[in-house]
């Protein structure tokens, strides 16, 4: 969570290469520049946050193979397409693959660096929803079979009540599993407690 | 002869006398007569004396060999008359009677008249006639002198029909001698030079030595044509060139004229050169024409070329775009930098000036595309499509020293096809060799055009002595984005494709004996092409 941001480069035109680096670099970015998809996948690694710049047509392997190869290492970086003549199927097929935007060439630093800037936010944002739904699994693993249950039913919306004719025990059992839920899931409120359940979906399935 | 000698020796003898004799001087004078008779005799000149009706009243022999038909006794009283046409003979009568009566023009100067007999092979014999009245004739009597003119006049009349004959041509010619002097020019030279405003001594040019003129000119000759000329002129008169030929542009105020000089050695002993000055303009005009209608073609290609491109050429036009803004706005920050980094500055710069330059030639070469044609399929004849392209080619050929064979069936070829467009395809093709055989600087350029009739289709080869085919390119020079870039070829050959395939042919190339062989074939119109 301390690393700064890297913004990975791929465009096998040296010129737009390294323009791409100078601009950034300038702009306060850690580059990562590389002219081939191989050297990309070489030099890349997946647990430093950042974001990635690719050309989508190149010699080779293109932008969209680049993108394949990534979701198959299980490298979830946000990756902003640059293209100079985008065709509508490509552009389709990326962002289905999960890219986060594109970029016509020529471009301006200040367009680039505004969805550069994005995708770090989301790369964040990914990264500690991550975090936050370990630790809720974790605080989760914590909690009794009963415990589970009553999580479920609370943050479905049922009343102690209802609770407790569904599971045949008394509403001031419940009210006790409750308190012990509320407890180990370090949450503050029902609200809170629906959150996580929430971030953390098919918990406890 | 060698008797009448002894005699005279022995008469001479008999006499006893000296030179002074009386009796000697006598029989002296006779002898000095009788060898002025002989000499009379051997003399290429007939002597005559006529009466004033035009009858032979004395004639030496050699007047009967010139005459001919008779001996000289039989001439004897005869006149010509009979031997004449009718005009002639009354004109003859005429000039002998004025001889006798010296009635004629001049009393001092003999009456001339030009006689014709008939001839054998060479045409009528032309006599020549002066004839004075005999001073002891009493007006009936004339003394006539003639000579054979018929090889003179022959010569003459051959020089004026030659000279007729060269001032009938429309071209401008001189006859120059071994220095270069000019010794003969026709009408159409003093014409043309009259027309340019040459002097008087230019105009005729007889005398004038044209090496030099040519070199004197040599000063507002941007092309060095004059001297051009002149060299060549003097490597034809040595005998180093068996032939010379240059062409020149030569505009008036009127028009644009051009001209082709060729200079040509006369073969004499002597030696000297015929200069001729053609007027080409026409053709000219028609190869600009075809020039023009050429770079039509080419265009319409090219439209096809950046249609086919297009998105290619997007491409290759946005990266160095990209580049460019790229960089000019790093620059707007490092120039915004404290301290400035003036020497990371200019390196941006110049890095972002080198992107332009890298935009500016992509759009410069785009430039260069860009036109629209139509398409029509028509019954169409393929050795007048060969024939329209090769026409076409032909200045750039010959600018680039490249023969062209064309190799043709004889019977006519028909295909269903939009004409222009197979001239299109036959212009990419050729040109392509042309460029080839140029770009390796081949030492023999040639191209053979065939065209064959298999059974259901036409088959045009286009093979080159170029350098051949890279069997790295093979097939794939027709893939429109494989172009070689030192030419921009393989363009023409992707369009080439495109279109005979749409004519339902097919294109391929094959490996000649040293050169590119490149052949395509065209269905042939079953309707229009007899069996």
């Amino acid at each position: 969570m301390k690393e700064s941001p890297v913004v990975m480069l791929l465009d096998d035109d040296p010129g737009v290469l390294r323009s791409l680096s100078l601009a950034l670099s300038l702009a306060g970015y850690q580059i990562e520049a590389y002219a081939t998809a191989e050297d990309l996948l070489r030099g890349l690694d997946p647990s430093r946050p950042g974001c990635l710049v690719l050309d989508l047509r190149m010699p080779g392997m293109d932008g969209l193979e680049v993108q394949q190869a990534l979701s198959d290492r299980g490298c979830s970086l946000p990756v902003i397409f640059m293209s100079a003549f985008g065709d509508i199927p490509t552009t389709v097929r990326a962002l289905k693959a999960g890219a986060i935007d594109f970029l016509e060439k020529p471009f301006s630093t200040e367009s680039l660096i505004a969805r550069i800037e994005e995708a770090i936010e989301t790369d964040r944002r990914q990264r500690a929803q991550k975090v936050l739904r370990q630790t809720i699994i974790e605080r989760a693993g914590h909690l009794t079979g009963r415990e589970m249950e009553v999580m479920q039913l609370v943050t479905a919306g049922l009343s102690n009540k209802d609770i407790a004719r569904q599971l045949e025990i008394s509403p001031r059992t419940v009210e006790k599993y409750r308190a012990r839920v509320m407890e180990k899931m370090h949450a503050d409120s029902i609200a809170d407690l629906c959150q996580m359940v929430a971030a953390s979906s098919g918990l406890g399935n | 002869m060698a008797q009448n000698t002894t005699e005279s020796v022995e008469s001479q003898a008999a006499a006893g006398a000296g030179p002074e004799g009386g009796a000697y001087g006598q029989r002296g004078a006779e002898s000095l007569e009788n060898l002025f008779t002989q000499l009379c005799d051997w003399s290429p000149i007939g002597y005559a004396v006529f009466d004033i009706d035009g009858r032979f009243i004395e004639m030496n022999e050699a007047g009967a060999r010139l005459l001919g038909e008779r001996s000289r006794s039989e001439w004897m009283g005869e006149s010509l008359g009979p031997l004449l046409e009718p005009t002639q003979s009354e004109r003859v009568l005429r000039h002998l009677q004025e001889a006798c009566d010296g009635s004629g023009e001049s009393r001092e100067q003999p009456c001339v008249v030009n006689v014709f007999l008939p001839g054998e092979q060479g045409g009528p014999r032309r006599l020549q006639f002066f004839s004075r009245p005999h001073p002891a004739g009493g007006g009936r009597l004339c003394l006539t002198a003639f000579q054979d003119i018929s090889a003179e006049a022959r010569r003459r009349e051959s020089e004026r029909q030659r000279q007729a004959v060269l001032d009938a041509l429309s071209a401008h010619i001189a006859v120059l001698d071994a220095t270069g002097r000019i010794t003969a020019v026709n009408a159409a030279w003093r014409r043309f030079a009259r027309g340019n405003g040459a002097s008087r001594e230019l105009e005729t040019g007889i005398g004038l030595n044209y090496i030099d003129a040519c070199c004197d000119v040599s000063a507002e000759d941007p092309d060095r044509l004059a001297q051009r000329s002149a060299e060549g002129i003097q490597a034809v008169i040595n005998g180093d060139l068996a032939h010379f030929t240059l062409e020149y542009p030569c505009h008036s105020a009127q028009r644009q004229r051009w001209y082709l000089m060729s200079v040509t050695p006369l073969g004499l002993e002597f030696g000297g050169v015929v200069v001729v000055h053609m007027d080409i303009s026409e053709r000219v005009r028609n190869e600009q024409e075809s020039r023009r209608r050429r770079e039509e073609v080419a265009h319409a290609s090219r439209l096809s070329s950046v249609t086919v491109l297009a998105a290619s050429l997007v491409h290759e036009l946005s990266q160095p775009l990209a580049a460019a803004q790229l960089y000019a706005e790093a620059a707007v920050v490092l120039g915004q930098q404290e301290p400035l980094n003036q020497m990371q500055l200019l390196s941006v710069v110049g890095d972002m000036r080198g992107q332009v330059d890298r935009a500016t030639q992509i759009v410069d070469g785009l430039r260069r595309f860009m036109r629209r044609g139509e398409s029509k399929k028509e019954s169409s004849r393929l050795e007048e499509r060969i024939h329209e392209a090769v026409t076409l080619v032909a200045p750039l050929a010959r600018r680039k020293r490249v023969r062209l064979k064309l190799d043709l069936v004889s019977e006519p070829v028909i295909v269903r096809a939009n004409a222009l467009q197979i001239e299109q395809v036959l212009v990419n093709l050729l040109c392509n060799a042309i460029e080839a055989m140029d770009l390796a600087d081949s030492p023999v350029r040639n191209i053979r055009v065939g065209l064959e009739r298999l059974p259901e289709q036409a088959q045009v080869t286009v093979a080159d002595t170029g350098p051949g085919l890279d069997p790295e390119w093979g097939p794939r020079i027709f893939e429109v984005l494989e172009t070689r870039k030192e030419s921009g070829m393989g363009m023409g050959l992707a369009i080439s494709r495109t279109i005979v395939e749409a004519h339902g042919g097919r294109i391929w190339v094959e490996s000649g004996s040293g050169g590119t062989v490149l052949c395509f074939t065209l269905p042939l119109h079953q309707e229009s092409n007899p069996a």
